[in-house]
């Protein structure tokens, strides 16, 4: 139990911004423990979600986890290294198993639904395809009633559906390698991004009995999922559209002719300007000095770049609305909309996520984290390294539980073997 | 030194299995096919009257009438379900060992319908490459019974990727009103059996050009639509030509218009040992012009001793269908991004918009030369205000 406790967890993300890792412990009663925090600008090594410059970004990833290290005075334990996974090749997959009951009695029992699941997990994926997370979906009997937990129901035909994410071989080795060659070891496991942040977000509120959807928007790709049960118990959807912030940046750069630097800064101090990421009524009136050189000054409306960002962000909310929609998935979310990642913070994003979604939205914050700087706290960038030591905490102990009934099962057979010995001597 | 026996040993077992009453006739015309060697042939169905009926051609039946007291479904999918999951040790029984599995089927009825699911489920689990080849009803046999086909269908392509759906409709379009009733199901079960057993021959024949299992798979999994069959075989001097004109006057291919809308193709010629080069040419050349240019053809050529002076042409037209059931345009859209999202039109009529026109070189900026955004076949990676056409206040100095 001690030893559980003192268990030092490591959450990396490789982001197309920055580079992040967290390292924390978790207290007995579930709080977790921020013991040091790194952070390092990947400068173009990461582009869409993508590491395009290995060598770059393993000198960021070590700097990271150096700088971790060093400000919460710990060292990261190698065997408890949990990694988001993201980028263009993600994709998600609902495979469905199905068992037959005939016994007379017709009471769908733990090996019914353990078969149904197993046969839904065996989905024939391609070699350079494997997948990276299993989520259960649903359970239906009979082909139309739906059931949280199947066993005890009466019926005589039980569906598991199963949501499985998958990616593209090569491109999720790529991280694990870096990993491997930054820490001496790969890492313990690999999930998709808004999985962490469902999990960072909703850890011990209010019991999510309705759907929601997670929507993180980076720098570099905008992950969602739909999400019910604190994140991790089920999963109805997940996607990835390879547009963010880098989008955003270029749009500006693009539209209003200015160097791709300029437009970044732009987007980081929009709220110093008092731009929105919504067309404002007195955009026109305000306007942003652009020095071009000694006494030379370009006036840009504040409307125009609101007009760009507005028509870009739009249109990515609405792709996303339309995938939900033929997913049949938007009927699941009951509980509205949270925003993470380094987008969130754009001044009025809420407000056109809300328009477009036609439901409540809030901005996402961790929840039961304690010990760091309110910064990091409130910085939605943060919430998906956070959410991974959560999940680093739940596959560790599955693990465990996974290895103590495997060495209990040992322990019988062993003990059947000395009594069947022993019989076999007084024989 | 390779032995004939050898050489029949190598040859991979392929188990073919009619459900339903639907596939088990498509099944005993194939089973009247002596060209087809190395395939195991059964038939299951809850009817125990079509099974006798069949008896003579296929020996091997699995009986699924148990369940249903020795009666049919009734147009129930749900029982045929029940029935052939009852007696799933037995399609297993049948399937195990065998390299590739071609189910036959209808749809749109019960046993057919609820059966197919159930051997999907185990084919998968069994790890087998499996064809389905279903036949969706007439229009003329009620609508209610076409939606439910349509809806079996959808479950079906759920649970395998490589489901070849062939509408009864297609053979009006060249079979003459005033044929008999009973003759037009005999045309569309004996061309359904030339087509599956070109199939079969597939991996039993030695391939100049190869095209295998694995292409028509790709070629169903990625947008399914609707599948058009077609056989010509032809013999003595100009046999190819023969072949190809069969083949275009295939009752269930539609003729060349179909040709002309067709998105993919799979085109196969086989023939004995003496084939020429010239003949796979010529063949291959005549048929590219009925294509349009962006349909994907693979064409292949396989030898094959047993088909001794004759040649035959199978081909598999596909028409993919987009999410809204239409046939999706050419696959240009891609090619041309500005005018992935037409906005402009759409404005409102009283708001001054000023058009512009599209650029005539898409500019990506930071994207350039990355892996581009494709969605919906517009590149994302160009600026939205640009594809949308917005009119930018770019102010002055």
């Amino acid at each position: 139990m001690s030893k559980r406790a003192t268990q030092i967890y490591t959450g990396i993300e490789i982001g197309t911004a920055s580079i992040k890792v967290v390292v924390g412990q978790f207290q007995p009663d579930g709080i977790l423990n921020l013991c040091g925090v790194g952070e390092e600008p990947t400068q173009g090594s990461v582009v869409k979600g993508e590491i395009v410059d290995a060598g770059k970004a393993l000198e960021q990833l070590i700097a990271a986890m150096r700088q971790a290290e060093q400000a919460g005075r710990v060292e990261i334990d190698t065997s408890a290294m949990y990694l988001a996974v993201t980028g263009g090749h993600i994709r998600s997959v609902d495979s469905v198993g199905t068992v037959m009951i005939s016994r007379p009695d017709r009471s769908i029992t733990q090996a019914d639904r353990e078969n149904a699941e197993n046969q839904a997990y065996n989905y024939p994926f391609r070699p350079d395809k494997p997948p990276v997370n299993y989520f259960n979906r649903l359970f239906r009997v009979d082909g139309m009633r739906e059931a949280d937990n199947p066993v005890g129901q009466i019926g005589s035909k039980l569906e598991a559906e199963i949501h499985i994410i998958y990616g593209d071989l090569n491109r999720l080795e790529m991280g694990r390698k870096l990993v491997e060659e930054a820490a001496g070891q790969p890492p313990s496991d690999q999930v998709f991004s808004p999985i962490a942040d469902g999990m960072a977000v909703f850890f011990q509120r209010e019991a999510i009995g309705k759907g929601v959807l997670v929507l993180d928007m980076g720098a570099g790709v905008t992950e969602y999922a739909v999400l019910r049960g604190g994140g991790g118990d089920y999963c109805y959807h997940t996607g990835q559209i390879t547009v963010g912030g880098d989008h955003l940046a270029n749009d500006l750069s693009l539209g209003l002719h200015l160097p791709m630097h300029r437009c970044r800064e732009l987007i980081e101090r929009l709220a110093e300007w008092k731009g929105n990421v919504v067309m404002t009524q007195d955009g026109r009136s305000r306007h942003y000095e652009l020095e071009l050189g000694v006494n030379e000054h370009r006036a840009i409306y504040i409307s125009t770049m609101e007009q760009i960002l507005e028509a870009r962000l739009t249109e990515l909310l609405e792709l996303i609305r339309e995938d939900l929609r033929k997913n049949h998935v938007t009927e699941r979310i009951g509980h509205g909309v949270i925003l993470c990642g380094g987008l969130a913070r754009l001044p009025r994003i809420i407000d056109l996520v809300r328009d477009v979604f036609e439901m409540p939205a809030e901005i996402g914050r961790v929840q039961g984290v304690s010990g760091s700087v309110a910064e990091i706290l409130n910085a939605p960038r943060f919430i998906t390294p956070i959410g991974l030591l959560r999940y680093g905490q739940k596959h560790r102990e599955m693990k465990m539980r996974q290895r103590s009934s495997l060495w209990s099962q040992l322990k019988t057979d062993a003990c059947r073997l000395f009594s069947a010995a022993g019989n076999a001597m007084k024989w | 030194m390779v032995t004939a026996a050898m050489l029949q040993s190598s040859i991979p077992r392929v188990a073919i299995l009619g459900l339903g009453s639907a596939g088990g006739h498509i099944v005993a015309e194939l089973a009247s096919d002596e060209l087809l060697a190395g395939a195991e042939l059964a038939v299951a169905d809850t009817d125990p009257a079509t099974l006798q009926s069949l008896a003579a051609a296929v020996p091997l039946q699995i009986p699924l009438g148990d369940w249903t007291h020795q009666e049919s479904c009734g147009g129930n999918a749900f029982r045929g379900e029940k029935a052939a999951a009852n007696v799933s040790d037995d399609l297993r029984q049948f399937f195990a060992g065998a390299s590739m599995a071609i189910v036959a089927c209808g749809l749109g009825k019960g046993t057919g319908a609820g059966a197919a699911r159930v051997v999907a489920r185990l084919t998968r689990e069994l790890d087998i490459t499996t064809l389905f080849v279903v036949t969706l009803p007439f229009t003329h046999e009620g609508n209610w019974r076409c939606h439910q086909a349509k809806r079996d269908l959808e479950l079906l392509r759920t649970l395998t990727d490589a489901v070849m759906a062939i509408p009864n409709d297609l053979l009006f379009t060249t079979l003459p009103a005033d044929t008999p009733a009973n003759r037009g199901f005999e045309v569309v079960n004996s061309i359904l059996a030339e087509a599956i057993s070109g199939l079969t021959r597939l991996p039993s024949a030695t391939g100049i050009l190869p095209v295998d299992f694995a292409d028509l798979r790709g070629l169903l999994k990625e947008r399914p639509g609707y599948c058009h069959l077609g056989v010509g075989r032809g013999r003595g001097g100009e046999r190819w030509k023969a072949a190809l004109e069969e083949f275009m006057r295939s009752p269930m291919i539609g003729g060349p218009e179909t040709l002309a809308k067709a998105d993919a193709a799979i085109i196969t010629l086989v023939g004995a040992a003496d084939l020429t080069v010239g003949e796979m040419q010529n063949c291959m050349t005549a048929l590219q012009p009925y294509f349009p240019a962006h349909a994907k053809l693979f064409v292949g050529t396989y030898t094959d001793a047993r088909c001794q002076d004759e040649v035959f042409l199978t081909g598999v037209l596909c028409r993919f269908q987009g999410a809204d059931g239409s046939p999706l345009p050419a696959e240009t859209a891609a090619a041309k991004p500005a005018s992935g999202k037409p906005a402009a039109p759409k404005a409102p009529a009283g708001t001054a918009v000023q058009a512009e026109l599209p650029l005539h070189e898409p500019v990506l900026g930071y994207f350039s030369g990355s892996a581009p955004t494709i969605h919906n076949g517009v590149n994302l990676d160009l600026p939205t205000c640009h594809r949308q056409g917005l009119a930018l206040d770019l102010g002055g100095t």
